[in-house]
């Protein structure tokens, strides 16, 4: 990752700040839109915004020349989550869906955890894209030897751990 | 709806507060707050760009105008792309214009480079109807729509004057680099509220069926409101003009279209636009913005997705007998919306809003910082400290929002007037920028006999002119737009031909060496490679083809091609109107040639290493601020300093 000044942290956060207003607030009213008609095209509209918004966000990050900061993904794993955990809770409090908005909303969640991780191997490859998570490994590591939290410490940026 | 308008609504402000808040932490530096310290990222120009072409061509206008006059109307979409054309071949050099010639402005740099204090002047003249007319206006339309979609829950006195102190607010906190991340945020969230509405219009509405069946009753239509919503209504009309005489099936002929697409360049010339262009950091995102965001996605949304949803505006004016005011159609449409979903119904009137409030948020801000750089530190204060230039911009932009305020609310009416002149005064100018970026021998003489005969032209073709002259005088023999040309099209056809005959005589006056020293620097250091004279000459031969077929006479040809194709007898089974088909197809022709130029000419591109400064003999002498060098008339230096002088 190449240091950015202030100025240059500012414009990304400004110009991903921009994406995401757009298209998640768009995704929102077209999930509403999905849920409330029962319509499947909504639904899919709305999944198709948040992947052109995670899309958009990695041209961003390719042109600064940066990867997602922490803040970043640790704010778009808890949507991703509260998403599963939402659908998951409305499935067993007995929401009923037509076969076409579940299969929707289902392969939606999972064309995003599949984007994802293709994102992650394809960028670090897929040893290091398990590395990301592999807490205990760096746990340990830290007992044998401190560089290596020292290292963790001071990247921001998940995608470019090496 | 109108809790989830307001809602959005102030959701969506206090975002944009927070990005001119970061934008303003992130550089404390005064010298920021003005112009970015010339310094601005390239995707702050490249979506602003567009969303100000979008915002200025205007979402509302464009939705009212085809629910009254349908694809005719709407053919002037196209010719949005003339705009495009000239913002390619001027903005680049432009901008190394302003680096070699160390200018700030559009006014400073035609200034310096014809040695004018009058170009100086005009220019400011210029945009002081981009500041207050456009902006009142704009504003009073705001204030309308959210009064009226929240059931006058708000007065629109009160919108009106909220709106300008949350403006007042977030540019005075993030200055030009607040001001411009926040307008090019505008830009990306109409974009997407756009293809919501528009999507939601086609699959639920039914909205291109509704359009359909309105098409294919066009001829009643035609005999119910005198429009024909399908076709052109001709090359032109040889009318005295409106007010003065009717106009047969409507006034877009295609002269009205290609006059009007010239009046749209004052978009992109107009001293605010070029500010932005000039105070980039570097050329990246130019050609991007031009080609593909202006040419392409901007009026792909305004050509083909707008005409969708702007046909339950069409349905409801004609079940109204073409009775209904703007406002009544915006209505009608907001509770088909609304009988749909809140949320879209929002959506679609937030959309409107964005629209408004981008165009007026823009003009205000480069108002204000061009006011301050070319007034007030120019002549008033010219040892202002960056810190005092900052105070400087907030007091100005204080005072401009709370004019336009002002004037939004109590008479619009007269902004109406003098804002019909706004954009095509702005084009007067294209023949100075055109000199200044590519032909050396356009003279001071020339330019400046052009700017006022145009001038004079545009006001006596539109209702400024006309009405000040009769209430004054006598009634003229012509009304609006004669021949149904767009006053744009005859200020700048006897702006160019005087300017070019007056230059033949004058282009080897005293200053022509100052203005070949520019373009032997764009020549030898910055030049513009369109592979040979061969290629020049096909480049410009396929434009002006086009620019016949697209826009002017030929267009009419559209009406008919696709439905009755000249080789066969058969009625083609398309499913759209034929002109529609002619205007898309046009519009990808275009978007093709405007990329030929911008890339493959490298009008609009180039890697720029290093600048190579200038100082003009007339006017620099090497030291300080060159522009406070030059001569101000002297009844301006004395009236000036009975102010600055006294203690």
């Amino acid at each position: 990752m190449q240091t950015m000044t202030d100025q240059e942290r500012q414009e990304r956060h400004g110009l991903i700040l921009s994406l995401w207003i757009g298209f998640a607030s768009i995704a929102v009213i077209l999930f509403h839109l999905g849920l409330s008609k029962d319509n499947w095209i909504f639904s899919s509209a709305g999944f198709g915004l948040f992947l052109a918004g995670f899309i958009a966000h990695i041209i961003v990050n390719a042109v600064a020349g940066t990867g997602f900061q922490t803040r970043e993904a640790i704010l778009g794993l808890f949507v991703f989550a509260l998403g599963i955990l939402a659908f998951l809770i409305s499935v067993v409090m007995g929401v009923e869906y037509s076969s076409e908005h579940f299969l929707t909303l289902s392969s939606g969640l999972v064309l995003i955890l599949v984007t994802i991780i293709f994102y992650m191997i394809t960028r670090n490859g897929l040893r290091d894209a398990f590395d990301q998570f592999n807490i205990i490994k760096s746990f340990n590591a830290t007992k044998a030897d401190g560089s290596a939290s020292i290292k963790d410490d001071k990247s921001n940026d998940i995608g470019s751990q090496e | 709806m109108t809790s989830a308008l307001m809602l959005f609504y102030c959701l969506y402000q206090a975002l944009m507060i927070y990005l001119a808040i970061s934008a303003a932490r992130s550089t404390q530096d005064a010298g920021h707050y003005i112009n970015g310290n010339r310094d601005m990222p390239a995707w702050a120009f490249m979506f602003a760009g567009a969303g100000i072409m979008a915002g200025s061509v205007g979402i509302y206008d464009s939705m009212t105008m085809f629910a009254r006059f349908g694809l005719q109307y709407n053919h002037v979409m196209v010719s949005i792309l003339c705009a495009g054309f000239i913002a390619v071949l001027m903005m680049k050099r432009l901008w190394l214009a302003a680096r070699i010639m160390s200018s700030r402005t559009l006014g400073d740099i035609l200034a310096v480079y014809y040695g004018s204090l009058t170009i100086r002047l005009l220019s400011l003249v210029v945009l002081l109807f981009f500041v207050f007319p456009l902006s009142a206006i704009t504003l009073a339309k705001l204030g309308a729509v959210f009064s009226v979609m929240t059931d006058g829950m708000f007065s629109q006195q009160v919108v009106v004057w909220s709106v300008a102190f949350f403006l007042f607010l977030a540019i005075a906190i993030g200055g030009w680099r607040g001001g411009i991340m926040i307008a090019a945020s505008n830009a990306l969230m109409m974009l997407l509220l756009l293809l919501l509405v528009s999507g939601v219009s086609y699959l639920s509405f039914d909205g291109y069926g509704n359009l359909k069946q309105m098409f294919d009753t066009s001829d009643s239509i035609r005999s119910l409101t005198g429009v024909s919503i399908d076709t052109l209504p001709g090359v032109v009309q040889f009318t005295r003009g409106i007010g003065k005489s009717l106009v047969m099936d409507g006034v877009w002929t295609s002269l009205a279209v290609a006059s009007f697409g010239l009046a749209l360049i004052g978009i992109v010339a107009q001293p605010g636009f070029c500010y932005l262009a000039i105070n980039q950091r570097n050329l990246r995102g130019f050609a991007f913005q031009q080609v593909w965001l202006t040419g392409g996605v901007t009026i792909a949304c305004l050509l083909i997705l707008l005409p969708i949803v702007s046909g339950g505006m069409m349905s409801a004016n004609l079940i109204a007998s073409g009775q209904l005011t703007d406002l009544g159609m915006f209505m009608a449409l907001a509770e088909k919306f609304l009988r749909f979903d809140a949320m879209v119904a929002a959506a679609f009137v937030l959309l409107l809003l964005i629209s408004l409030q981008l165009v007026v948020m823009f003009s205000t801000l480069s108002g204000a910082n061009i006011f301050v750089d070319e007034i007030i530190q120019r002549y008033v204060l010219p040892d202002l400290t960056e810190r005092g230039r900052r105070l400087g911009a907030r007091v100005t932009l204080a005072v401009v929002l709370f004019l336009v305020a002002l004037w939004a609310n109590i008479g619009p009416e007269y902004a109406y007037v003098l804002n019909s002149v706004t954009f095509s005064l702005s084009a007067q100018f294209v023949p100075a920028i055109i000199g200044l970026c590519w032909i050396p021998w356009i003279a001071r003489p020339g330019v400046l006999a052009g700017l006022v005969l145009g001038i004079i032209m545009v006001i006596f073709t539109e209702p400024l002119g006309i009405i000040l002259f009769e209430q004054m005088f006598i009634d003229l023999p012509w009304g609006r737009w004669p021949w149904t040309i767009h006053s744009a099209g005859w200020g700048l056809f006897f702006n160019v031909l005087t300017c070019l005959i007056i230059s033949g005589f004058r282009h080897r006056d005293s200053d022509h060496e100052n203005r070949h020293r520019l373009h032997d620097v764009f020549r030898s250091e910055y030049p513009a490679d369109a592979g040979g004279r061969r290629v020049v000459t096909a480049i410009w031969s396929l434009t002006f083809i086009w620019m016949f077929f697209a826009i002017g006479p030929g267009a009419v040809i559209g009406n008919d091609f696709f439905v009755y194709p000249i080789f066969t007898v058969e009625r083609s089974l398309i499913d759209i109107p034929s002109i529609w088909a002619w205007q898309m197809l046009g519009w990808l022709i275009g978007v093709l040639l405007l990329w030929w130029v911008a890339y493959g000419a490298k009008t609009a591109v180039g890697d720029i290493r290093h600048i190579h400064k200038l100082s003009f003999d007339n006017t620099f002498d090497g030291s300080g601020n060159p522009m406070q060098n030059q001569d101000a008339p002297s009844w301006i230096v004395r009236f000036l300093n009975r102010f600055v002088a006294r203690k």
